[in-house]
């Protein structure tokens, strides 16, 4: 107990005897860690909303020709017990029409033309809320398209493609802005180890010649690099929330999202471990880097 | 204790700083390695300590063959001696008491311990009364004190000092030999390196003369 008292000591006294370099290693990993931190809570966020935005989206199922009223409410009754779907509506070739008319309105007359009805029958499904990404309306169009009876699906399937895509673009871009940012703090937290080491290369020299293990010498620089990586992960998470702060209730009030009934939130607490932990591996990263080398030489 | 064998050593290009070095050293001997500089005094010390290894040769300490030895051992043995230098290698912005408890701290001793030794080994040099004052409040000779302090709190088989006194005056020069002399006769084997005439003069101990590299006399 008293060795990790010791060994905290050193590292406390390493950062204390070169507090600009320190603080400059710090603000790096903060830098990278707030560009993760942001895309993490842009992406979250965007995610949420189009889970809120499912419950606007339905899948319409068309029905074939000439079926009969029970086997419509058989249709009905299968298509209510999917666990995603809330509500199912049945729209008959009428009802369609006369929406049409309606939808038309003063230029109802070209329909005076027709000898018949041309619109199908159908079942307007609209998805539980929340439980409604993407995924899980593509997967309700599919099974309800397997359903006997069921001539056509539509879903807004571009719209979901499109968003999809952004949503791997967004995520692809972060892990690439945020993992080259994360390999160019390391480096910086290398090189500043490395001039802690150098500053403190006689009391390493000392160290060595009273007979210290190599993992004496080098675990004090091992727990800098770590506590600089979290008091980084620390200051990215202290910006972000502040920035979280100011422009939450903006957006809020603002119009697109308060159509779309849209609740802000922050990262959540896995998140933020995950970042002082990224924060950390960085930390630890870096100064194994350049101590690695100090064992060398 | 100490027993070298045919040992060499060289760098790349330059001429062999050791050559052919045979030396048995006894337990418990006091002995002074001297020759002009550049004769391989202090390549000999940092072979005897494994801050390098020979290029050629046997270095065999209470059995133990360094030339052989895996760099993850070198600390173990380090723990079992003593090395003093010209320029004291001292943390300055540490206290007397904290340089001299390092020796015992990378063995992971308690404190209580620590705080023990450290003072009982500052009082027999002399500073118990300085241990919490820094290097730069102390005079060469105290300076010096601190760092043989530091070399023997573990008590350890052999003490190694290169030019020791290299830095002090002759009044100093004497305080820190006579101390060094007290270490040995508490059965600690004391090396020391220098080009001092005066010091050989002075105290009629044993002599290895190196020149060039190798053993010219053994008196």
């Amino acid at each position: 107990m008293h060795r990790i008292v010791y060994f905290l000591k050193r590292a406390f006294r390493g950062i204390r005897g070169n507090p600009t370099v320190s603080l400059l290693s710090v603000i790096t990993i903060a830098v990278s860690l707030l560009t993760l931190g942001a895309f993490l809570l842009l992406y979250q966020n965007l995610r949420a909303s189009a889970a809120t935005w499912g419950g606007d989206v339905q899948v319409v199922a068309y029905l074939a020709e000439g079926m009969a009223p029970d086997e419509v409410n058989r249709l009905l009754e299968s298509i209510s017990g999917l666990p995603e779907v809330s509500a199912v509506k049945y729209v008959s070739r009428e009802d369609a029409l006369a929406r049409f008319r309606r939808d038309l309105g003063g230029q109802a007359g070209v329909l005076e033309g027709l000898s018949r009805n041309p619109l199908p029958a159908s079942l307007e499904v609209t998805l539980r809320e929340g439980g409604a990404g993407p995924t899980a309306v593509r997967t309700v169009a599919g099974r309800v398209r397997g359903i006997g009876g069921v001539e056509d699906v539509q879903y807004g399937e571009e719209w979901i493609a499109q968003y999809g895509a952004f949503m791997n673009f967004l995520r692809i871009l972060g892990l690439l802005l945020g993992g080259f940012l994360l390999a160019g703090s390391s480096l910086v937290v290398a090189n500043t180890i490395r001039l802690a080491v150098y500053a403190r290369r006689e009391e390493l020299e000392i160290l060595s010649l009273v007979g210290a293990s190599k993992p004496f010498v080098r675990i004090p620089f091992l727990i800098e690099g770590v506590l600089q990586g979290i008091l980084g992960g620390a200051l990215a998470l202290a910006i972000l929330y502040g920035a979280y702060r100011t422009v939450e209730p903006r957006l809020s009030k603002s119009l697109l999202l308060a159509a779309g009934h849209l609740d802000l939130a922050f990262l959540p607490a896995e998140a933020v471990l995950a970042l002082l932990g990224v924060g950390a591996a960085v930390g630890l990263i870096g100064s194994a880097l350049s101590v690695g080398r100090f064992g060398r030489s | 204790m100490i027993q070298i064998s045919n040992v060499s050593k060289s760098y790349a290009r330059d001429a062999a700083a050791l050559a052919g070095v045979n030396l048995q050293i006894g337990k418990g001997e006091f002995v002074f390695l001297t020759g002009a500089s550049g004769a391989g005094k202090s390549t000999l010390l940092r072979l005897l300590f494994g801050a390098e290894k020979p290029t050629e040769g046997q270095i065999l300490i209470n059995g133990r063959n360094l030339s052989r030895m895996r760099a993850s051992h070198i600390p173990e043995l380090r723990r079992r001696i003593g090395v003093v230098f010209q320029d004291f290698k001292l943390l300055k912005d540490r206290t007397v008491f904290e340089n001299v408890a390092v020796a015992l701290e990378v063995l992971g001793q308690p404190r209580v311990i620590v705080q023990q030794k450290v003072w009982r080994v500052l009082k027999s040099v002399g500073l118990a009364h300085k241990m919490h004052g820094h290097p730069l409040m102390l005079s060469g000779g105290e300076q010096q004190r601190v760092a043989i302090a530091r070399a023997i709190v573990n008590e350890p088989d052999i003490l190694f000092a290169d030019e020791p006194t290299g830095n002090l005056d002759p009044d100093l020069t004497i305080e820190i030999m006579k101390l060094l002399q007290q270490v040995n006769a508490r059965g600690t084997t004391v090396i020391i390196a220098t080009h001092d005439p005066e010091l050989l003069r002075r105290f009629n101990k044993r002599q290895v003369v190196l020149d060039r590299g190798r053993v010219v006399a053994d008196l």
